[in-house]
């Protein structure tokens, strides 16, 4: 396997092996519809059908309710896409597998009750639900009992092989070279959404058009006007038309997909034009910071349950941010979630850390009157130390 | 024809009238509760946005909102207070309700913004399977939210136009910028970069969609295989680089306060881009089709009367076959109405237009050898016919 961070396919092959990568993640689905009994997998969401099936579709922002789009036989071990075409569409899904796009749902039940194996299944898992959905599911697979595929798909996507870390660490390069198009922009009278635009402008430029997310690109230099929770430091992900001033400190969080992999990296950047130096407050907030992320990184060791990073967090003495200090990085954003967003510390202990996860861990930190600080790693779990795949200088604050 | 909604819009009073008309709906379809998950449909009933993120992180991230039928202000579970609208009382907002978790407790949490165990019909637009496992035995009456969303948002406030039409404005502006870009030797990923940082620069609140930029073959066995024998789009953008002649169908769409544009246009790769006859003759033709479409477009038609325009004169129907000749938008980038789909004639006629509905007229005109051409064109239907919200350039081909 090469071992480039580039993103070109050479004359001996791609930089990565992604036929292998497919391969190997839908042997590993079907042994565990296997382990569950399930016969027919139908999934919809998130970066479900991605690890299915692997195409190349079409991305669309936000959250989209569920349709069975992807569909797995355990049988036949076939995958059936929902695709007008083949463009995207990896070889080992012949065309007869492709079934259009449709309206009306009648059409697409029937579509789904045409594949080889659907209309005998005894268990279907699918990935979410909706009423419609429901009933028509029940009423074409009337033996057939509708179970959790998203706990399953989930379950399978936990682990990365080494070929999905380096898919990520890929991406993790190309979050880091926008993020420096962020930086290349980043002085006194840039907005916000500015800011958001060279990253976003610097990401199609190195050829990927896919966000994880847009932001957080956020001013954290608190105004005397703004509220200042001591409950724990927030973050505004969400840009707006602020615009940035000489000494201010700004949270920048650039996060990119590459086949589908999020890569990301986040840190708080002190603007500074004429060689001005930071106030001791700032250098100390971001000392502080540091030292929550190094707790939380120290932590990426396999055998614990994902609850040791709150509690490695309150070593720290710091109050518990209003964003998760951990989650899953892989097909996009994942389980676990660590923190506020997650199921809490109850819920945290039923998720085990163990060798090929990847997490993000995030810190946010404040001094109330003075700013917040957000910095972000992308850590990979290894049977070794922690592998901390992102990687960006810490600049006038560092 | 001048647009009538000049001016801002007056968000609070937008999201006033949303949410009477949604308990309105909720109302006449005997619907006690709505649990929303879906982040659209979220937005439109209070107004709460989230940072736009890839599937994954958005559905791990969304907003959750509860409306009662009493009209009361609604519930809403968030990670994001900055995306929560001003009005909402702190008693309104909640934490993140980690509805892809699993667990248990979801539908207490429910119960608990609620003051208790509702009575009467609680209807979901959606379900995540741990959401599903404790509902289905929770011995609620579940209902279907989608027919009260789709009634309540069919047709549009004056404020909700204008949003659309800023959205709009915002979206073809950047075009106009992109447009000379597209030259040979450049890459589509060029184009999007481009894009991107432009509708940034002119303050939109989001994106909605990768940009398309898509080559267009001669012929439909030139390019990639389709399922359905037509011509395949949209397909995903990469590092492709354009080429002198190419004939692109471009595809965008962003959001400016929570509603979405959609921007299509047909592309001449060139340093000077002229239209051959062939190309010429086929936009005349789907203005043509724009033509009789918007010469049908009056409150009571129907969307069969609005099909049956489109034919005219044309051997097939002159739209994509996967898609429809129209379609709505608003907190979707696509939404009822949609016409000409395969939903059938029947579903088309029981599509009666009245004031406040929007279209996105997408004929295709494609003649075997020559690709085609396609274009979006964004109206609403007014009291006495319509009204333009989009005013792009069909350049390289006369705008007249």
């Amino acid at each position: 396997m090469h071992q480039s961070f580039g993103t070109m396919t050479l004359e001996d092959g791609p930089s990565v092996a992604f036929d292998a990568v497919r391969a190997l993640r839908r042997y590993r689905v079907l042994a565990e519809m296997e382990a569950r009994n399930v016969d027919v997998l139908m999934v919809g969401r998130g970066g479900n059908p991605k690890y299915v099936a692997g195409s190349r579709g079409l991305t669309l922002l936000g959250s989209r309710p569920f349709a069975p789009t992807c569909v797995l036989v355990r049988h036949t071990r076939d995958v059936h896409l929902l695709s007008i075409s083949d463009e995207g569409v990896p070889l080992e899904i012949p065309h007869a597998h492709l079934f259009p796009i449709s309206w009306n749902p009648m059409n697409l039940m029937m579509r789904l009750a045409q594949i080889p194996g659907t209309t005998d299944a005894r268990v279907i898992a699918v990935d979410g639900l909706t009423p419609l959905f429901e009933t028509l599911l029940h009423n074409t697979f009337p033996d057939a009992e509708l179970v959790d595929g998203d706990d399953l798909v989930r379950s399978v996507r936990r682990i990365k092989s080494h070929e999905e870390i380096a898919i990520i660490r890929t991406a993790c390069a190309l979050a880091e070279a926008s993020l420096a198009g962020a930086l290349d922009a980043l002085e006194p009278g840039v907005s916000e959404r500015e800011l958001l635009g060279a990253f976003e402008h610097a990401m199609a430029r190195n050829g990927v058009t896919t966000p994880g997310q847009e932001g957080a690109f956020c001013v954290t230099t608190h105004e005397p006007a703004d509220p200042v929770s001591l409950a724990g430091a927030a973050l505004r992900h969400i840009p707006g038309d602020r615009v940035v001033r000489d000494g201010d400190l700004v949270a920048l969080h650039a996060i990119v997909q590459y086949g589908g992999y999020e890569g990301g990296v986040g840190r708080t950047w002190r603007v500074g034009s004429g060689g001005a130096s930071p106030s001791p407050a700032e250098v100390a907030l971001a000392a502080r910071g540091r030292r929550a992320l190094d707790a939380l990184v120290a932590e990426c060791v396999p055998g614990r349950a994902a609850v040791a990073f709150r509690r490695a967090w309150e070593a720290t003495g710091e109050p518990l941010p209003a964003l998760p200090i951990v989650t899953g990085v892989g097909l996009g954003m994942e389980p676990p979630i660590v923190g506020v967003g997650g199921p809490g510390s109850g819920g945290e202990g039923r998720w085990l850390i163990e060798e090929g996860m990847v997490l993000a861990v995030q810190v946010c930190v404040c001094d109330p009157g003075v700013a917040t600080w957000f910095a972000r790693e992308t850590v990979a779990v290894s049977d070794m130390s922690p592998e901390v795949l992102s990687r960006f200088g810490w600049g006038p604050l560092g | 024809m001048q647009p009538l909604f000049e001016g801002t819009p007056d968000l609070a009073r937008m999201r006033r009238e949303r949410h009477a008309k949604l308990v309105a709906a909720m109302e006449t379809q005997d619907v006690d509760v709505l649990v929303l998950l879906g982040e659209s449909n979220v937005r439109y009933a209070t107004g709460a946005h989230a940072p736009a993120a890839e599937i994954g992180r958005a559905t791990l991230q969304r907003p959750i909102a509860v409306v009662t039928v009493d009209g009361w202000v609604p519930h809403v579970f968030s990670a994001f207070p900055e995306g929560l609208p001003p009005e909402l009382p702190p008693e309104s907002c909640h934490g993140p309700l980690p509805v892809e978790l699993g667990g248990g407790g979801l539908v207490d949490a429910i119960y608990d913004v609620l003051g208790g165990r509702p009575v009467g019909v609680v209807a979901f637009d959606e379900y995540t399977m741990p959401l599903y496992a404790e509902v289905s035995v929770s011995g609620l009456e579940l209902g279907d939210a989608s027919a009260v969303m789709g009634a309540a948002k069919l047709c549009k406030t004056f404020d909700e136009l204008a949003c659309i039409r800023e959205a709009q404005r915002i979206n073809d502006t950047a075009m106009d910028a992109v447009r000379p870009l597209a030259r040979p030797g450049v890459r589509q990923t060029e184009l999007t970069a481009a894009f991107l940082r432009r509708i940034r620069e002119l303050c939109i609140s989001s994106n909605c969609v990768d940009p398309v930029w898509q080559v267009m073959p001669a012929r439909v066995s030139s390019g990639p295989y389709s399922t359905t024998g037509d011509v395949v789009f949209p397909t995903a953008t990469t590092d492709r680089i354009l080429r002198e002649g190419d004939v692109i169908w471009t595809d965008t769409g962003c959001n400016w306060n929570g509603y979405a544009s959609d921007h299509g246009r047909t592309w001449l790769v060139s340093r000077d881009a002229r239209p051959d006859a062939h190309q010429v003759a086929q936009y005349q033709r789907w203005r043509a089709v724009v033509d009789r479409v918007l010469e049908a477009t009056r409150p009571g038609a129907t969307g069969g009367d609005l099909v049956r325009a489109a034919c005219v004169g044309e051997a097939r129907r002159p739209w994509l076959p996967h898609f429809y000749l129209v379609h709505g938008i608003g907190t979707d980038p696509a939404e009822a109405p949609l016409i000409g789909t395969d939903l059938g004639s029947e579903f088309d006629e029981s599509i009666v237009l009245v004031p406040g509905m929007v279209m996105v007229l997408e004929p295709v005109i494609w003649e075997h050898g020559h690709a085609g051409y396609r274009s979006e064109d964004v109206v609403a239907v007014t009291e006495t016919g319509w009204i333009a919200l989009s005013h792009d350039t069909y350049h390289p081909f006369p705008d007249d």
